[in-house]
């Protein structure tokens, strides 16, 4: 199976770094997309469909929070699980982040284990 | 908030965030170069609950050592705008640590890390926390300033 | 100590013992039945260059490339590649001013990044010396540790429930 995933990161080497950690978790892309902010998420959600979704939090213009805000009340977009990564671990951040529909949360600085983990924890280990 | 709480944040943010993304290990804290080192600077301000801004220096010689190892590429292959990119993220990732550390309840909002270019002046203040580690290719200095540091009650309304 | 085994005949064992502060890797292909095991000292070949011609093992960055090569020789795929750490304790040292365990460890995190690999599974730090077996037939791999022994399976968590926040 080969997936499709949109990251979102203000940073273009933690965007690399995240790609490189799912195609080595021995998820197959056949869609890889990125995204500066939650407003260009947005846009590419406008037109193409995704299996998950990886956030930041800390991002310029439409920052991550307002993104799963967003999600969560569109209907075509809710079902997407979105895994959040980010440096903020407070306890405040954690919990409103669940409640807004976020189906995972990795902690930066981070194992490309721990990542794998809830990669695989949310879509599922790959099949060959 | 002590200087020691803070100081104890920082040393604790730059090696966790130096072994497990870029698999250096830090060995204790290092003397901070002049400041005509051959250094790159990184400045963050963050806001929230306790407001403040971050600092970060590190040798030149180290950038791209540090960039090829996140990457997991060669520091032959790399491109100066991929080491640009992943010392703005270096910096961005020990800032959110150490405030992690400090203020486990409270909000904060990371700004965008920006290169400093030029002398600004800016080589340190006596209300900043600093700490400095040898990357094994030269030092990397974080430093701190928080707002709450010197604007608690307690202190403003003293003697 | 530092050495290298390579199987690809069901029913061979490879093994290394007495990994204090070394690191013992293992890595097997489930689909080509190729494992192999490497027992290396130290981090950085870069301390003693002409030992590591005659023994690329003892280091880090000339035995893990070594490892894979010998593996993808014999029909290995390094994309299938299930590997597993094991070692890296910190042996007491008055003398010792860092830890060569940790160092070791830290080597082959950079080292297996690099390679575009990720541990599957890991038994590292702590005080005790440890011991691995791999079964090339199965690719079971045990670990015998403190008097006793167990299968060392993906302890990263892989399916099921799992606590926010992750990051370790």
């Amino acid at each position: 199976m080969a997936y499709r995933v949109l990251i979102t990161d203000d940073s273009p080497a933690m965007r690399s770094f995240v790609r490189r950690v799912i195609e080595l978790s021995g998820f197959e892309l056949s869609a890889c997309f990125e995204a500066g902010d939650g407003a260009e998420a947005l846009a590419v959600l406008q037109n193409e469909w995704v299996d998950a979704i990886l956030t930041d939090i800390n991002m310029p213009g439409v920052d991550g929070e307002e993104l799963l805000r967003r999600l969560s009340a569109d209907e075509s977009l809710r079902g997407i699980p979105a895994i959040v990564i980010s440096t903020d671990a407070t306890e405040n951040r954690i919990a409103r982040l669940l409640a807004l529909g976020a189906r995972g949360y990795v902690t930066k600085p981070f194992r490309p284990e721990a990542l794998r983990a809830e990669l695989e924890r949310t879509l599922g280990v790959p099949s060959d | 908030m002590t200087d020691t709480t803070i100081h104890a944040a920082l040393s604790s943010a730059v090696a966790d965030v130096l072994e497990r993304m870029f698999f250096l290990e830090v060995l204790g804290e290092a003397a901070e170069p002049p400041p005509e080192a051959e250094t790159v600077t990184v400045h963050l301000s963050f806001d929230g609950d306790s407001p403040g801004c971050f600092r970060m220096r590190i040798a030149r010689p180290a950038v791209k050592v540090v960039a090829a190892d996140f990457l997991g590429e060669d520091p032959e292959s790399l491109t100066d705008r991929q080491s640009t990119e992943v010392t703005l993220e270096l910096a961005n990732m020990i800032c959110g640590a150490v405030l992690s550390r400090i203020e486990s309840s409270a909000t904060f909002r990371l700004g965008t890390p920006q290169i400093e270019t030029g002398d600004t002046g800016k080589h340190g203040s006596a209300e900043e926390t600093r700490y400095t580690v040898d990357t094994g290719n030269g030092t990397l200095t974080v430093a701190i300033q928080m707002e709450t540091r010197t604007c608690s009650p307690t202190e403003k309304y003293a003697s | 100590m530092a050495d290298c085994k390579v199987g690809n005949v069901s029913g061979q064992v490879l093994a290394t013992y007495a990994l204090g502060s070394c690191i013992g890797l293992s890595v097997y292909d489930p689909k080509a039945v190729v494992g192999g095991l490497l027992h290396y000292m130290l981090p950085d070949s870069g301390i003693d260059p002409a030992r590591s011609l005659v023994n690329p093992y003892m280091f880090a960055d000339t035995g893990i490339p070594k490892l894979l090569e010998q593996v993808c020789v014999q029909g290995a795929s390094r994309r299938r590649l299930v590997a597993h750490a094991a070692g890296g304790a910190s042996i007491m040292d008055p003398q010792a001013i860092f830890d060569i365990g940790k160092r070791n460890y830290l080597a082959l995190r950079k080292i297996l990044w690099k390679a575009g690999i990720l541990l599957a599974g890991e038994a590292v730090g702590g005080g005790n010396s440890r011991t691995v077996r791999l079964e090339i037939g199965s690719g079971r791999l045990w670990l015998q540790e403190g008097g006793g022994q167990k299968e060392l399976v993906p302890s990263f968590p892989q399916k099921g429930g799992n606590t926010w926040p992750t990051g370790s």
